[in-house]
């Protein structure tokens, strides 16, 4: 992109937001009844967020004190004990931190890309196969073949065990994500659009990068959104198809010693003596949440980032190419 | 230039994901020669969570291992939580194993067995892990038969299940109590009055929804079983057993009385709850470990004699894979971990020099323990700086009688183990198995029902009056005299074969 | 505004190798898609046979389950043989009906109200407020909210001792859970349900909205009459989708949520939690196969007939 190409982008951007802008005031709620809804969002949002500033706040209570009192939202003693005990243990989580990340961009990338092209295809009327295709996509929304057939595909047909790949192939395409995103490109892409570039000569290939992604961005990104939180938040996939240590993502870290906590705690009985022993081994309460903390706090900003794609009126810049 | 961007996009993915493919594509593994011997690679399943310096201590045990007896180590530990799932997938699947741990209580020991998955051992036995056979109590090779046969190489620890009171030894030493006396839960009852008037700050007596209340039966199919002085072998349902239902009137009479908390039936173990007696499962020296969680002193005293069943004789065990390569190689190592101090301490404890030093134990203390079995001239004592990158649960690997033992335990703790392993007595079910596939859908039925009332009918939490015959009823409803009938039909065919 | 098609794909008459033709571009962006869907979702398939065996091993797993005993529906039995099962449906099917419903409503009038504030900087940062419980486990938030609800030291407790009322057993008093169970849930996924719909709405043309104003149509007006109807295709699509999953449930928020607590289980015990502890003695693979092979059946079913439903209503928004 040369340079004066990039600043007549930007002069168009700014043209485009100023006429955004116009019409937003002309069409803008009453200032009261915004002070009112930003009260409610605010006492909502204030809802949401207090359990995560509560485990904030255990993450930072001395262990002393949190056997002796319990949960409480102004500890008696502070302590940065679990901060310190996790950058000294340090290696585990920065490469589970690196492995997290990049399967999470990875895998959201290459799960766009798939999605996009399957949910266009399955969006144009025109397609033949369209019933086909979208049958092909029904059926797996609610049969499953279980977790040893899985197991079996993965590991044996497709060799993927210990390999990245097994965290980022089976999560990146899903029936649900790409019928939402058929929906958008229904809605949202008058087919006019698409029949003058078609009168135009372009090709589907280019028809899709070229119009339908720059005028589908807020489906886009809500369907990376919802990738990358399913990336971010995946264990089970580690869990299965991992045994080398190397790939071990931060939320199978965290949940490892989630479930090892609680499975010691309800089978006490049955484990006697030993399961003490064995509960005394792992990491305390307060490391745990500072572990929810530091595996929390990079996806919060996930969303402010998709959500720059939420912006309306795309179809000035399509057409104007 | 929208277009543009999408290019670049596409070409930034399909580097990411070509980078990925890349980091992926190393750490492949040949097998090795030494001394001219082939040297196979065992793979190992662990329950437990990886430690920070297991490679480095597995590294330095395959070492000696492939000198040996020409075997290496690829051990795969699972967490806690998740090892019942991912040995169900290994083992399902026909996976690559050698090695598992399994008991009876995680990765179950019986369903696998019936199922298939692990190999007979019997002969190998003979042929190649003879020390080992005759070094381990008799006892646990009879609880690792199944049909007769043996699936597993158990791992030497305590025998029997031994519930105990565990008493706050403050309180105990304040009022005076003869808390030696106390074994049935109605001796308990001054002595929670006592503390009950005297110490308001106190629970006189702490339970948690782990918490069961003693029972004098071997529950082969809970809640079905065999009661432990019934030579007659006669299936019951531990709810209609008299025992059972004067315990719960008790717990029920204690828990108006407030001398359980309230909350018993939900709560899980708060330390800082100040109680009097509180019910833990113990082996010798428990003490020592309950007082270092809880952080002050305890005593206990036994609820009743220590009884062995399959379940806790099964309490730890080593199985093969009945599809693997090389069997006698691996019990071969299973020999040679059990009856080895050098292999077994490091994959115990660790590295010495590194993990732990030798401490020469008290001369008087020697002394004492002249004569007796299973002293080692050595203590282990902890490097403080680096135990926490390497601690293993101490008997998923292997027997517990050939380790040294840590610095501040006694050094006759085994031959103690020993002696309270051999005065433990087998219940009359002692080796019967339930072969559940006739009944398993009624089985299946249980647990809900369990889990529903049984945790409030334990602690006294409800009535047993109104919920005993509601429990009853759904149980009934699920099926349980099917099941009382067909253990029945069982254990006199066994007893018949006896 | 559709005009008619220009390419007479279906019903024009050509043969099989001018549509191939006729449609290669389009097949070339779905085979990807597809190829994917056979490995990851249509190989592993074979695994439904699971469900009417009694899998034992003799080798690999196709030669063991060549081998097991067939035995039909004997393992679907245990699904309904205990006096529980129809609390454990009415549970799972009614809470489900819950959350569908609300799962719509909350985040269509969080998306509206969103869209709607002034100040775009303050939309931001509410919507990612209520974002961030998604991302605790339902453990970690069942330990938070025990540290409210805990008899003995939970703040509600302490709350009602202040004013001289008795504390409440909460984890045995069965009358609160369905509300507490309702209520965490939509917490849980309000912020993220709330995306599609606030995407879908930026994605509406605002010449409508111009036209609207020019029309003198009021802020209500302009959200019944244009946002609600060009939002109906994508409500339809998810309520579909949500019929399918009516027999699933999130065994995390009935388990963890009300910490496995017996005298709950009238109110908590629903289809994956009865699943778990039924087949935590036994863990027979059949079994588990089997239940999770009726709950796909059942959704599979409701679905399909939603999915008529909607077609004979309105084609346009149907799933296919």
């Amino acid at each position: 992109m040369t340079f004066a190409e990039k600043r007549a982008d930007k002069k168009l951007d700014k043209e485009i937001r100023k006429i955004e802008e116009q019409q937003c005031e002309w069409n803008k709620i009453k200032k009261p009844t915004n002070v009112v809804i930003n009260i409610f969002l605010a006492v909502c949002s204030f809802l949401a967020v207090i359990p995560f500033i509560f485990v904030v706040i255990i993450s930072l209570t001395d262990e002393q004190a949190l056997v002796m009192n319990g949960y409480r939202f102004i500890p008696e003693k502070w302590s940065l004990y679990a901060y310190k005990y996790i950058i000294e243990a340090g290696e585990n989580i920065i490469r589970s931190y690196g492995v997290t990340i990049l399967v999470t961009i990875a895998g959201t990338m290459l799960g766009l890309l798939l999605t996009g092209t399957y949910a266009y295809a399955l969006s144009r009327k025109t397609y033949a196969y369209r019933k086909f295709f979208t049958t092909v996509i029904t059926i797996p929304m609610m049969f499953s073949g279980g977790m040893i057939a899985n197991y079996l595909i993965v590991t044996k047909v497709l060799m993927l065990k210990d390999t990245v790949w097994a965290l980022i192939l089976p999560l990146c395409l899903n029936s649900f994500n790409i019928i939402v995103l058929r929906t958008f490109f229904k809605t949202s892409i008058p087919d006019s659009v698409v029949e003058s570039a078609k009168i135009d000569g372009a090709s589907e290939w280019k028809l899709f990068f070229k119009i339908i992604i720059p005028m589908a961005l807020p489906g886009l990104a809500t369907i990376g959104l919802f990738l990358t939180l399913g990336y971010w938040n995946d264990w089970f996939n580690a869990m299965m198809y991992m045994d080398s240590k190397d790939w071990v993502p931060l939320q199978y870290l965290l949940i490892q010693i989630e479930t090892s906590i609680d499975w010691l705690a309800s089978n006490k009985s049955m484990m006697g003596v030993d399961g003490i022993t064995a509960a005394a081994n792992l990491p305390k309460e307060t490391i745990k949440m500072a572990i929810v903390v530091i595996s929390t706090l990079p996806i919060i900003f996930a969303y402010p980032f998709f959500q720059r794609y939420f912006v309306n009126g795309l179809t000035i810049g399509s057409v104007k190419e | 230039m929208k277009f543009r961007m999408m290019k670049k996009f596409t070409a930034a993915a399909l580097a990411v994901v070509m980078a990925a493919g890349l980091l992926s594509g190393c750490g492949k593994k040949a097998d090795t020669n030494e001394n001219g011997e082939e040297v196979v690679e065992l793979t190992w399943y662990q329950v437990g969570d990886t430690q920070k310096d297991a490679q480095k201590v597995i590294d330095k045990a395959n070492e000696y291992t492939a000198e040996k007896i020409g075997v290496k180590l690829k051990v795969i530990n699972v967490g806690w939580g998740d090892y019942n799932q991912k040995m169900q997938v290994v083992i399902n699947t026909g996976d690559k194993w050698d090695m598992c741990f399994t008991c009876s209580w995680s990765n179950d020991y019986l369903p696998n067995v019936n199922k298939g998955a692990f190999l007979e051992l019997d002969e190998l036995l003979q042929s190649d892990g003879k020390e080992m056979f005759e070094a381990i109590d008799s006892r646990f090779w009879e609880a690792a038969k199944v049909k007769g046969k043996i699936y597993g190489v158990p791992s030497e620890k305590e025998i029997g299940s031994c519930p105990m009171w565990v008493f706050t030894k403050e309180y105990v030493d304040k009022y005076d109590i003869p808390y030696e006396d106390i074994h049935t839960l109605e001796d308990l009852e001054p002595w929670l009055q006592v503390i009950k008037e005297n110490e308001p700050e106190v629970v006189p007596m702490y339970l948690t929804k782990d918490y069961t209340a003693p029972t004098y039966m071997d529950k082969i199919q809970d809640p079905v079983g065999i009661e432990y002085d019934d030579e007659t072998l006669t299936v019951k349902n531990i709810f209609e057993t008299e025992k059972m239902k004067e315990t719960l009137a008790t717990m029920r009479k204690y828990y108006e009385a407030g001398y359980i908390n309230k909350d018993a039936a939900t709560a899980s173990d708060d330390k800082s709850v100040k109680r009097f007696v509180t019910k833990g499962d113990g082996q010798p020296y428990a003490e020592l470990t309950w007082a270092e969680t809880l952080g002050y002193e305890v005593v206990s005293s036994e609820i009743m004699e220590t009884k062995v069943t399959n379940a806790s004789a099964r309490g730890a065990l080593t199985a093969i894979n009945k599809n693997s390569e090389h069997p006698e190689k691996a019990i071969q190592f299973l020999n040679l971990l059990n009856t080895d101090l050098y292999l077994r301490n490091l994959l115990n404890y660790g590295i010495e020099g590194e993990h732990w030093e030798k401490a020469e134990p008290d001369a008087e203390e020697v002394k004492a323990a002249e004569g007796m079995s299973y002293i080692y001239d050595y203590k282990v004592k902890l490097n403080d700086e680096t135990k926490k990158d390497y601690s293993v649960p101490y008997w998923v690997q292997g027997g517990l009688f050939n380790t040294y033992v840590l610095e501040n335990d006694p050094l006759d703790k085994w031959n103690t183990f020993k002696e309270f392993n051999d005065a433990s007595e087998a219940a009359p079910s002692f080796g019967f198995d339930f072969d559940l596939d006739p009944v398993s859908t009624q089985v299946a039925g249980f647990r809900n029902v369990l889990d529903e009332f049984g945790k409030s009918l334990y602690t006294g939490s409800v009535d047993p009056d109104e919920y005993l015959p509601k429990l009853q009823k759904k149980l009934e409803a699920t099926g349980v005299q099917e099941v009382i009938d067909e253990m029945q039909k069982q254990i006199d065919e066994w007893k018949a074969s006896k | 505004m559709t005009s008619k098609k220009k390419v007479p794909a279906k019903n024009g008459g050509p043969g099989f190798l001018s549509r191939l033709k006729m449609n290669k571009e389009l097949l070339v962006l779905s085979i990807p898609g597809a190829v994917w869907f056979l490995c990851f979702a249509y190989l592993p398939l074979f695994g439904i046979l699971v469900a009417f065996k009694k899998y034992r091993l003799s080798g690999g797993f196709f030669e063991s389950l060549w081998n097991s005993e067939f035995v039909g529906l004997e393992n679907f039995k245990f699904l309904f043989s205990s006096g529980d099962a129809w609390i454990v449906l009415r549970n799972t099917v009614l809470y489900n009906f819950c959350f569908i419903i609300l799962g719509v409503v909350l985040p269509i009038i969080m998306a509206l109200l969103l869209n709607e504030l002034r100040n775009k900087t303050m939309a931001k940062v509410y919507q990612s407020a209520m974002f961030l419980p998604y991302f605790l486990s339902w453990v970690v938030v069942s330990y938070c909210l025990f540290a409210f609800l805990n008899p003995a030291k939970g703040y509600f407790n302490s709350v009602l001792q202040q004013f001289g009322k008795d504390g409440i057993s909460w984890y045995t008093t069965k009358s609160f859970w369905p509300f507490i169970i309702i209520f965490m849930s939509q917490w849980k996924g309000v912020g993220y349900n709330t995306v599609v719909y606030l995407a879908s709405i930026c994605g509406i043309n605002k010449e409508y909205y111009e036209a609207a104003v020019l029309d003198g149509a009021s802020k209500w007006q302009q959200i019944k009459y244009i946002t609600l109807p060009l939002l109906k295709p994508v409500i339809t699509i998810l309520l579909i989708m949500a019929m399918g999953g009516i027999f699933k449930a999130d065994f995390g928020l009935f388990y963890q949520l009300p910490m496995d607590s017996g005298p709950l289980y009238d109110v908590t015990n629903v289809l994956d939690t009865y699943i778990f502890r039924a087949l935590k003695t036994n863990g027979e693979l059949g079994m588990s196969s089997a239940a999770a092979l009726f709950q796909s059946a059942v959704g599979f079913i409701l679905l399909m007939i939603c999915n008529k439903i909607v077609s004979k209503v309105d084609n346009e928004n149907a799933l296919f």
